[in-house]
Protein backbone atom coordinates (compact mmCIF):
# COMPACT_ATOMS: atom_id res chain seq x y z
CA UNK A 1 0.00 0.00 0.00
CA UNK A 2 1.37 3.71 -1.04
CA UNK A 3 1.35 6.43 1.10
CA UNK A 4 -1.65 8.10 2.70
CA UNK A 5 -2.51 11.51 2.94
CA UNK A 6 -4.09 13.28 5.58
CA UNK A 7 -7.94 13.50 5.89
CA UNK A 8 -7.27 17.34 6.12
CA UNK A 9 -5.06 17.19 2.40
CA UNK A 10 -7.53 14.92 0.59
CA UNK A 11 -10.41 17.27 1.72
CA UNK A 12 -8.90 20.10 0.19
CA UNK A 13 -7.72 18.01 -3.20
CA UNK A 14 -11.89 16.79 -3.43
CA UNK A 15 -12.10 20.77 -2.79
CA UNK A 16 -9.38 21.77 -5.54
CA UNK A 17 -10.91 18.57 -7.93
CA UNK A 18 -14.64 20.10 -7.60
CA UNK A 19 -13.48 23.77 -8.31
CA UNK A 20 -11.73 22.99 -11.29
CA UNK A 21 -14.38 19.87 -12.17
CA UNK A 22 -17.22 22.56 -11.58
CA UNK A 23 -15.19 25.21 -13.55
CA UNK A 24 -15.25 22.95 -16.38
CA UNK A 25 -18.15 20.86 -16.17
CA UNK A 26 -16.25 18.04 -16.28
CA UNK A 27 -18.79 15.23 -14.76
CA UNK A 28 -18.28 12.83 -11.91
CA UNK A 29 -16.29 10.36 -13.65
CA UNK A 30 -13.84 12.74 -15.23
CA UNK A 31 -13.81 14.31 -11.40
CA UNK A 32 -12.72 11.74 -9.87
CA UNK A 33 -10.18 11.14 -12.34
CA UNK A 34 -9.45 14.31 -11.88
CA UNK A 35 -8.94 13.59 -8.18
CA UNK A 36 -6.96 10.36 -8.31
CA UNK A 37 -4.32 12.79 -10.51
CA UNK A 38 -4.20 15.57 -8.05
CA UNK A 39 -3.86 12.74 -5.18
CA UNK A 40 -0.73 11.28 -7.15
CA UNK A 41 0.67 14.50 -8.56
CA UNK A 42 0.61 15.41 -4.34
CA UNK A 43 2.30 12.32 -3.22
CA UNK A 44 4.66 12.65 -6.20
CA UNK A 45 5.93 16.29 -4.28
CA UNK A 46 6.24 14.87 -0.80
CA UNK A 47 8.19 12.17 -2.12
CA UNK A 48 10.59 13.94 -3.29
CA UNK A 49 14.24 14.41 -2.37
CA UNK A 50 13.39 17.74 -0.83
CA UNK A 51 10.58 17.02 1.73
CA UNK A 52 7.44 19.24 1.89
CA UNK A 53 4.88 19.35 3.71
CA UNK A 54 1.58 18.09 2.61
CA UNK A 55 -0.11 21.68 2.80
CA UNK A 56 3.14 22.90 0.61
CA UNK A 57 2.41 19.65 -1.54
CA UNK A 58 -1.19 20.82 -2.03
CA UNK A 59 0.06 24.26 -3.02
CA UNK A 60 2.50 23.17 -5.31
CA UNK A 61 -0.51 20.70 -6.96
CA UNK A 62 -2.81 23.48 -7.07
CA UNK A 63 -0.25 25.76 -8.94
CA UNK A 64 0.15 23.20 -11.34
CA UNK A 65 -3.15 22.80 -11.95
CA UNK A 66 -3.71 26.75 -11.64
CA UNK A 67 -3.59 27.30 -15.50
CA UNK A 68 -7.20 26.73 -16.50
CA UNK A 69 -5.99 26.15 -20.07
CA UNK A 70 -3.81 22.77 -19.33
CA UNK A 71 -5.49 19.64 -17.73
CA UNK A 72 -8.80 20.41 -16.81
CA UNK A 73 -9.57 21.49 -20.88
CA UNK A 74 -8.07 18.63 -21.41
CA UNK A 75 -10.55 16.69 -19.02
CA UNK A 76 -13.46 18.68 -20.59
CA UNK A 77 -12.71 16.83 -24.04
CA UNK A 78 -14.11 13.56 -22.58
CA UNK A 79 -16.09 11.74 -24.94
CA UNK A 80 -19.18 11.35 -22.74
CA UNK A 81 -19.21 14.00 -20.78
CA UNK A 82 -22.40 12.23 -18.61
CA UNK A 83 -22.50 8.87 -17.52
CA UNK A 84 -26.07 8.42 -15.47
CA UNK A 85 -25.80 6.39 -12.71
CA UNK A 86 -29.66 5.00 -13.70
CA UNK A 87 -29.07 1.23 -15.24
CA UNK A 88 -29.50 1.09 -19.18
CA UNK A 89 -33.15 -0.59 -18.78
CA UNK A 90 -34.82 1.86 -16.14
CA UNK A 91 -33.55 4.73 -18.27
CA UNK A 92 -35.52 3.08 -21.47
CA UNK A 93 -38.31 2.16 -19.68
CA UNK A 94 -38.79 5.75 -18.67
CA UNK A 95 -38.14 7.36 -21.95
CA UNK A 96 -40.74 4.78 -23.03
CA UNK A 97 -43.04 6.28 -20.57
CA UNK A 98 -42.09 9.68 -21.74
CA UNK A 99 -42.50 9.20 -25.27
CA UNK A 100 -45.60 7.06 -25.18
CA UNK A 101 -47.20 10.17 -23.10
CA UNK A 102 -46.48 12.20 -25.29
CA UNK A 103 -47.77 10.50 -27.92
CA UNK A 104 -51.41 10.64 -26.48
CA UNK A 105 -51.10 14.65 -26.13
CA UNK A 106 -50.16 14.58 -29.31
CA UNK A 107 -53.27 12.53 -30.31
CA UNK A 108 -55.18 14.70 -28.25
CA UNK A 109 -54.16 18.15 -29.64
CA UNK A 110 -54.70 16.44 -33.07
CA UNK A 111 -58.12 15.29 -32.63
CA UNK A 112 -58.91 18.69 -31.01
CA UNK A 113 -57.70 20.37 -34.16
CA UNK A 114 -60.05 17.90 -36.30
CA UNK A 115 -62.48 18.94 -34.36
CA UNK A 116 -61.96 22.56 -34.22
CA UNK A 117 -62.47 22.52 -38.35
CA UNK A 118 -64.66 21.81 -40.59
CA UNK A 119 -64.64 18.88 -42.72
CA UNK A 120 -62.95 20.52 -46.16
CA UNK A 121 -60.42 22.30 -43.79
CA UNK A 122 -59.82 19.28 -41.78
CA UNK A 123 -59.57 17.09 -45.19
CA UNK A 124 -56.87 19.62 -46.26
CA UNK A 125 -54.96 19.73 -42.52
CA UNK A 126 -54.84 15.78 -42.74
CA UNK A 127 -54.42 15.13 -45.70
CA UNK A 128 -51.15 14.92 -47.60
CA UNK A 129 -50.98 18.89 -48.13
CA UNK A 130 -51.16 18.68 -44.69
CA UNK A 131 -48.24 16.79 -43.76
CA UNK A 132 -46.04 19.56 -43.00
CA UNK A 133 -48.07 21.00 -40.27
CA UNK A 134 -48.49 17.28 -38.72
CA UNK A 135 -44.22 16.88 -39.41
CA UNK A 136 -43.99 20.54 -37.12
CA UNK A 137 -46.23 19.19 -34.34
CA UNK A 138 -44.35 15.82 -34.42
CA UNK A 139 -40.95 18.15 -34.28
CA UNK A 140 -42.71 19.43 -31.08
CA UNK A 141 -43.55 16.35 -29.31
CA UNK A 142 -40.15 15.44 -30.15
CA UNK A 143 -38.55 18.31 -28.58
CA UNK A 144 -40.88 18.55 -25.69
CA UNK A 145 -39.22 15.01 -25.54
CA UNK A 146 -35.52 16.51 -25.33
CA UNK A 147 -36.38 18.79 -23.31
CA UNK A 148 -37.40 16.80 -20.73
CA UNK A 149 -35.24 14.19 -21.13
CA UNK A 150 -32.17 17.25 -21.03
CA UNK A 151 -34.28 18.06 -17.53
CA UNK A 152 -33.84 14.66 -15.88
CA UNK A 153 -30.34 14.66 -17.04
CA UNK A 154 -29.71 17.98 -15.38
CA UNK A 155 -31.19 16.95 -11.86
CA UNK A 156 -29.14 13.79 -12.29
CA UNK A 157 -25.86 15.76 -12.70
CA UNK A 158 -26.91 18.08 -9.69
CA UNK A 159 -27.57 14.36 -7.40
CA UNK A 160 -31.51 15.33 -7.54
CA UNK A 161 -34.22 12.62 -7.06
CA UNK A 162 -35.67 11.78 -10.33
CA UNK A 163 -38.56 9.44 -10.44
CA UNK A 164 -37.51 6.69 -12.57
CA UNK A 165 -34.44 5.94 -10.40
CA UNK A 166 -36.70 3.96 -7.66
CA UNK A 167 -39.89 3.39 -9.73
CA UNK A 168 -40.58 -0.02 -9.33
CA UNK A 169 -40.76 -2.48 -12.35
CA UNK A 170 -44.60 -2.95 -11.84
CA UNK A 171 -45.24 0.78 -12.00
CA UNK A 172 -43.29 0.75 -15.26
CA UNK A 173 -44.93 -1.66 -16.95
CA UNK A 174 -48.72 -0.40 -15.84
CA UNK A 175 -47.84 3.00 -17.25
CA UNK A 176 -46.80 1.89 -20.39
CA UNK A 177 -49.84 -0.66 -20.52
CA UNK A 178 -51.98 2.26 -19.41
CA UNK A 179 -50.05 4.70 -21.98
CA UNK A 180 -51.06 1.99 -25.05
CA UNK A 181 -54.29 1.65 -24.36
CA UNK A 182 -55.09 5.38 -23.42
CA UNK A 183 -53.42 5.84 -26.92
CA UNK A 184 -55.76 3.45 -28.71
CA UNK A 185 -58.66 4.99 -27.22
CA UNK A 186 -57.94 8.25 -28.04
CA UNK A 187 -59.70 9.03 -31.43
CA UNK A 188 -56.41 9.96 -33.59
CA UNK A 189 -56.94 11.26 -36.72
CA UNK A 190 -54.58 9.56 -39.43
CA UNK A 191 -53.64 11.34 -42.85
CA UNK A 192 -54.89 8.75 -45.23
CA UNK A 193 -58.45 8.12 -44.47
CA UNK A 194 -59.09 11.98 -44.11
CA UNK A 195 -57.15 12.25 -47.45
CA UNK A 196 -59.51 9.18 -48.79
CA UNK A 197 -63.04 11.18 -47.74
CA UNK A 198 -61.80 14.23 -50.07
CA UNK A 199 -62.19 11.50 -52.41
CA UNK A 200 -57.58 11.11 -53.00
CA UNK A 201 -58.06 7.23 -53.18
CA UNK A 202 -56.99 7.50 -56.65
CA UNK A 203 -53.99 10.08 -55.78
CA UNK A 204 -52.96 7.28 -53.35
CA UNK A 205 -53.80 4.52 -55.33
CA UNK A 206 -51.40 5.82 -57.86
CA UNK A 207 -48.57 5.40 -56.27
CA UNK A 208 -48.46 2.07 -58.01
CA UNK A 209 -49.30 3.21 -61.23
CA UNK A 210 -46.84 5.43 -63.98
CA UNK A 211 -46.09 8.12 -61.97
CA UNK A 212 -48.39 11.41 -62.22
CA UNK A 213 -45.85 14.26 -62.08
CA UNK A 214 -47.59 15.59 -58.41
CA UNK A 215 -46.58 12.10 -56.90
CA UNK A 216 -42.93 13.73 -57.06
CA UNK A 217 -43.81 15.81 -54.09
CA UNK A 218 -45.93 13.53 -52.16
CA UNK A 219 -42.46 11.92 -51.87
CA UNK A 220 -41.01 14.66 -50.52
CA UNK A 221 -43.77 15.08 -47.92
CA UNK A 222 -43.54 11.52 -47.29
CA UNK A 223 -39.61 12.04 -46.56
CA UNK A 224 -40.42 15.22 -44.18
CA UNK A 225 -43.26 12.89 -42.46
CA UNK A 226 -40.54 10.28 -42.24
CA UNK A 227 -37.87 12.86 -40.18
CA UNK A 228 -39.69 12.37 -36.74
CA UNK A 229 -39.61 8.80 -37.14
CA UNK A 230 -35.91 9.10 -37.54
CA UNK A 231 -34.91 11.38 -34.77
CA UNK A 232 -37.38 9.33 -32.27
CA UNK A 233 -34.61 6.62 -32.39
CA UNK A 234 -31.67 8.71 -31.87
CA UNK A 235 -33.18 10.65 -29.27
CA UNK A 236 -33.64 6.87 -27.41
CA UNK A 237 -30.36 6.32 -28.20
CA UNK A 238 -28.83 9.79 -27.20
CA UNK A 239 -30.75 8.92 -23.79
CA UNK A 240 -29.78 5.20 -23.12
CA UNK A 241 -26.14 6.30 -24.30
CA UNK A 242 -23.31 2.97 -24.96
CA UNK A 243 -20.71 5.89 -23.86
CA UNK A 244 -17.95 5.79 -26.30
CA UNK A 245 -20.12 3.86 -28.84
CA UNK A 246 -23.24 6.62 -28.92
CA UNK A 247 -22.05 8.47 -32.43
CA UNK A 248 -21.74 5.24 -34.15
CA UNK A 249 -24.94 3.58 -32.51
CA UNK A 250 -27.04 6.18 -33.47
CA UNK A 251 -25.94 6.86 -37.28
CA UNK A 252 -26.40 2.95 -37.61
CA UNK A 253 -29.81 2.55 -35.54
CA UNK A 254 -31.02 6.24 -38.19
CA UNK A 255 -29.98 4.05 -41.28
CA UNK A 256 -31.48 0.57 -39.61
CA UNK A 257 -34.62 2.16 -38.63
CA UNK A 258 -35.09 3.32 -42.62
CA UNK A 259 -34.17 0.00 -43.90
CA UNK A 260 -36.39 -1.44 -41.60
CA UNK A 261 -39.27 0.91 -42.88
CA UNK A 262 -38.08 0.82 -46.62
CA UNK A 263 -38.18 -3.19 -46.63
CA UNK A 264 -41.46 -3.30 -44.37
CA UNK A 265 -43.19 -1.45 -47.46
CA UNK A 266 -42.05 -3.55 -49.76
CA UNK A 267 -44.79 -5.86 -50.08
CA UNK A 268 -47.31 -3.05 -49.59
CA UNK A 269 -45.87 -1.51 -52.18
CA UNK A 270 -46.11 -4.83 -54.73
CA UNK A 271 -49.03 -6.38 -53.31
CA UNK A 272 -51.16 -3.58 -51.32
CA UNK A 273 -54.55 -3.07 -52.48
CA UNK A 274 -55.48 0.08 -51.20
CA UNK A 275 -59.24 -0.05 -49.56
CA UNK A 276 -61.35 2.70 -48.53
CA UNK A 277 -64.15 1.25 -46.20
CA UNK A 278 -66.79 3.45 -44.81
CA UNK A 279 -67.88 2.76 -41.51
CA UNK A 280 -66.94 1.35 -38.16
CA UNK A 281 -64.72 -1.95 -38.58
CA UNK A 282 -63.42 -2.05 -35.04
CA UNK A 283 -64.06 -0.22 -31.87
CA UNK A 284 -60.91 2.36 -32.79
CA UNK A 285 -63.29 3.68 -35.48
CA UNK A 286 -66.18 3.08 -33.62
CA UNK A 287 -64.89 6.25 -31.56
CA UNK A 288 -64.88 7.78 -35.32
CA UNK A 289 -68.52 7.58 -35.87
CA UNK A 290 -69.29 8.32 -32.15
CA UNK A 291 -67.20 11.90 -33.00
CA UNK A 292 -69.52 12.23 -36.14
CA UNK A 293 -66.32 12.49 -38.09
CA UNK A 294 -63.82 11.03 -40.18
CA UNK A 295 -66.22 7.32 -40.42
CA UNK A 296 -63.64 6.17 -43.05
CA UNK A 297 -61.14 4.01 -42.91
CA UNK A 298 -58.78 3.30 -45.17
CA UNK A 299 -56.91 -0.32 -45.41
CA UNK A 300 -53.23 -1.09 -46.92
CA UNK A 301 -55.00 -5.05 -47.53
CA UNK A 302 -52.82 -7.21 -49.46
CA UNK A 303 -54.45 -9.39 -52.80
CA UNK A 304 -56.42 -10.71 -51.28
CA UNK A 305 -57.20 -13.07 -53.98
CA UNK A 306 -53.61 -14.38 -54.04
CA UNK A 307 -53.45 -15.99 -50.30
CA UNK A 308 -50.28 -17.10 -51.26
CA UNK A 309 -48.97 -13.62 -51.95
CA UNK A 310 -50.10 -13.01 -48.51
CA UNK A 311 -48.53 -15.79 -46.86
CA UNK A 312 -45.31 -14.87 -48.43
CA UNK A 313 -45.29 -10.87 -47.81
CA UNK A 314 -46.12 -11.53 -44.17
CA UNK A 315 -43.39 -13.84 -43.22
CA UNK A 316 -41.06 -11.66 -45.15
CA UNK A 317 -42.17 -8.86 -43.06
CA UNK A 318 -41.55 -10.60 -40.31
CA UNK A 319 -38.16 -12.03 -41.37
CA UNK A 320 -37.40 -8.41 -41.89
CA UNK A 321 -38.68 -7.59 -38.30
CA UNK A 322 -36.74 -10.32 -36.76
CA UNK A 323 -33.66 -9.27 -38.57
CA UNK A 324 -33.66 -5.75 -37.60
CA UNK A 325 -34.64 -6.36 -33.64
CA UNK A 326 -32.05 -9.33 -33.56
CA UNK A 327 -29.71 -6.73 -35.15
CA UNK A 328 -30.47 -3.73 -32.53
CA UNK A 329 -30.63 -6.53 -29.88
CA UNK A 330 -26.70 -7.62 -30.80
CA UNK A 331 -25.70 -3.53 -30.94
CA UNK A 332 -27.35 -2.88 -27.54
CA UNK A 333 -26.14 -6.41 -25.52
CA UNK A 334 -22.81 -6.83 -27.21
CA UNK A 335 -21.54 -3.47 -28.57
CA UNK A 336 -17.52 -3.67 -28.08
CA UNK A 337 -18.18 -6.98 -30.33
CA UNK A 338 -20.14 -4.74 -32.74
CA UNK A 339 -18.37 -2.07 -33.18
CA UNK A 340 -14.74 -4.08 -33.50
CA UNK A 341 -16.26 -5.78 -36.47
CA UNK A 342 -17.26 -2.37 -37.90
CA UNK A 343 -13.50 -1.60 -37.24
CA UNK A 344 -12.21 -4.38 -38.76
CA UNK A 345 -14.23 -4.00 -41.42
CA UNK A 346 -13.58 -0.17 -41.95
CA UNK A 347 -9.74 -1.36 -41.62
CA UNK A 348 -9.99 -3.83 -43.88
CA UNK A 349 -11.23 -1.29 -46.47
CA UNK A 350 -7.86 0.71 -46.17
CA UNK A 351 -5.63 -2.26 -46.30
CA UNK A 352 -7.10 -2.91 -49.66
CA UNK A 353 -5.71 0.54 -51.08
CA UNK A 354 -1.91 -0.25 -52.85
CA UNK A 355 0.77 1.22 -50.97
CA UNK A 356 3.26 3.03 -53.22
CA UNK A 357 6.29 1.66 -52.46
CA UNK B 1 18.36 17.61 -27.09
CA UNK B 2 14.45 18.23 -27.42
CA UNK B 3 12.45 17.27 -30.46
CA UNK B 4 10.49 18.63 -32.67
CA UNK B 5 6.92 19.32 -31.34
CA UNK B 6 5.54 18.22 -34.35
CA UNK B 7 7.07 15.49 -34.96
CA UNK B 8 5.99 14.42 -31.08
CA UNK B 9 2.66 14.92 -31.76
CA UNK B 10 2.38 13.29 -34.69
CA UNK B 11 3.40 10.29 -32.88
CA UNK B 12 1.24 10.55 -29.77
CA UNK B 13 -1.29 8.15 -30.00
CA UNK B 14 1.61 5.64 -30.75
CA UNK B 15 3.13 6.02 -28.00
CA UNK B 16 0.55 5.26 -25.44
CA UNK B 17 -1.01 2.78 -27.51
CA UNK B 18 3.06 1.15 -26.71
CA UNK B 19 3.23 1.80 -23.46
CA UNK B 20 -0.60 0.23 -22.60
CA UNK B 21 0.49 -2.78 -24.78
CA UNK B 22 3.32 -3.82 -22.27
CA UNK B 23 0.98 -2.71 -19.12
CA UNK B 24 -2.69 -1.47 -18.52
CA UNK B 25 -2.46 1.68 -16.26
CA UNK B 26 -3.65 4.98 -15.49
CA UNK B 27 -2.99 8.67 -16.58
CA UNK B 28 -0.69 9.44 -13.84
CA UNK B 29 1.52 6.33 -13.93
CA UNK B 30 1.47 6.60 -17.94
CA UNK B 31 2.92 10.20 -17.88
CA UNK B 32 5.50 8.66 -15.65
CA UNK B 33 5.95 5.69 -17.92
CA UNK B 34 6.26 7.92 -21.20
CA UNK B 35 8.70 10.93 -19.91
CA UNK B 36 10.82 7.97 -18.49
CA UNK B 37 11.11 6.30 -21.70
CA UNK B 38 11.86 9.95 -23.13
CA UNK B 39 14.72 10.65 -21.41
CA UNK B 40 14.80 14.20 -21.98
CA UNK B 41 13.67 13.72 -25.73
CA UNK B 42 10.21 15.41 -24.67
CA UNK B 43 8.08 15.60 -21.31
CA UNK B 44 4.65 15.28 -21.81
CA UNK B 45 1.96 17.04 -19.18
CA UNK B 46 -1.34 16.26 -18.63
CA UNK B 47 -2.82 18.31 -21.30
CA UNK B 48 -1.31 16.22 -23.89
CA UNK B 49 -2.14 12.10 -22.33
CA UNK B 50 -5.79 12.56 -21.38
CA UNK B 51 -7.66 14.03 -24.33
CA UNK B 52 -5.29 11.21 -26.43
CA UNK B 53 -6.43 8.30 -23.90
CA UNK B 54 -10.46 9.64 -24.30
CA UNK B 55 -10.27 9.99 -28.23
CA UNK B 56 -8.94 6.39 -28.18
CA UNK B 57 -11.38 5.25 -25.98
CA UNK B 58 -14.01 7.17 -27.81
CA UNK B 59 -12.39 4.70 -30.95
CA UNK B 60 -12.61 1.81 -28.56
CA UNK B 61 -8.59 1.28 -29.43
CA UNK B 62 -8.60 1.51 -25.57
CA UNK B 63 -11.21 0.59 -22.79
CA UNK B 64 -10.87 2.41 -19.78
CA UNK B 65 -12.13 1.05 -16.02
CA UNK B 66 -11.82 1.80 -12.69
CA UNK B 67 -9.67 -0.69 -10.28
CA UNK B 68 -7.58 -0.52 -7.18
CA UNK B 69 -4.20 -0.17 -7.99
CA UNK B 70 -1.36 -1.27 -6.17
CA UNK B 71 -1.45 1.78 -3.88
CA UNK B 72 -4.66 0.70 -2.50
CA UNK B 73 -6.20 3.99 -4.49
CA UNK B 74 -9.10 3.45 -6.74
CA UNK B 75 -7.94 4.87 -10.40
CA UNK B 76 -8.99 4.99 -13.41
CA UNK B 77 -7.06 2.04 -15.55
CA UNK B 78 -7.04 2.12 -19.29
CA UNK B 79 -6.28 -1.37 -21.35
CA UNK B 80 -5.81 -1.33 -24.77
CA UNK B 81 -8.17 -3.64 -27.13
CA UNK B 82 -7.73 -5.87 -30.01
CA UNK B 83 -8.30 -2.94 -32.25
CA UNK B 84 -6.14 -1.10 -30.44
CA UNK B 85 -3.06 -3.69 -31.26
CA UNK B 86 -3.73 -3.61 -34.88
CA UNK B 87 -3.98 -0.03 -34.99
CA UNK B 88 -0.73 -0.07 -33.58
CA UNK B 89 0.72 -2.63 -35.26
CA UNK B 90 -0.67 -0.59 -38.42
CA UNK B 91 0.86 2.74 -37.20
CA UNK B 92 4.45 0.85 -36.18
CA UNK B 93 4.87 -0.45 -39.49
CA UNK B 94 3.89 3.15 -41.30
CA UNK B 95 6.54 4.26 -39.21
CA UNK B 96 8.81 2.17 -40.15
CA UNK B 97 8.64 2.76 -43.87
CA UNK B 98 8.51 6.55 -43.32
CA UNK B 99 11.93 6.24 -40.69
CA UNK B 100 13.31 4.02 -43.80
CA UNK B 101 12.47 6.50 -46.30
CA UNK B 102 13.81 9.58 -43.86
CA UNK B 103 17.26 7.28 -43.20
CA UNK B 104 17.22 7.05 -47.12
CA UNK B 105 17.11 10.63 -47.95
CA UNK B 106 19.65 11.52 -45.35
CA UNK B 107 22.31 8.82 -46.71
CA UNK B 108 21.89 10.67 -50.33
CA UNK B 109 22.51 13.49 -48.71
CA UNK B 110 25.84 12.48 -46.74
CA UNK B 111 26.98 11.46 -50.03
Amino acid sequence: MGARLSPETEAALRKLAREIGNSRGLDDDAQEELYGHLEDKTLGYLSGEDGITEADAVLLTREHFGDPGAFPEALAQMPTPFRSSVSLPRRLAAVAVLTLAVGVAFSVVRLLIALCLDRESAVVFFGPAGRPWMFVLEAISLGVIFLRLQRWRTLERRGSRVWYQNCPGSIFAFCVVALIFLDWCVPGVRLDQVAAAAGLEQFLYSLRRPPHPIIYSYYFLIAVDWAPNLIAPMLWIWWGEQRQYRTKATMLSAVAWAGFNTTMMVPMAVFGNPVYLLGPTDSRYTMYVAMGRFAIQSTWGLAPERPLVTVVAWGYMAFVLALFAGTAAVMYLLPSWTMSVLGRIRRTEIRLRPVAR
Amino acid sequence: MKLDKELVGASTSLLVLSTLAREATYGYRLIKAINKEADGLFEWQEGTVYPILHKLEKEGLVRAQWQTADTGRRRKYYYITAGGREALGQGVEQWERWHGMVMKLGEARNG
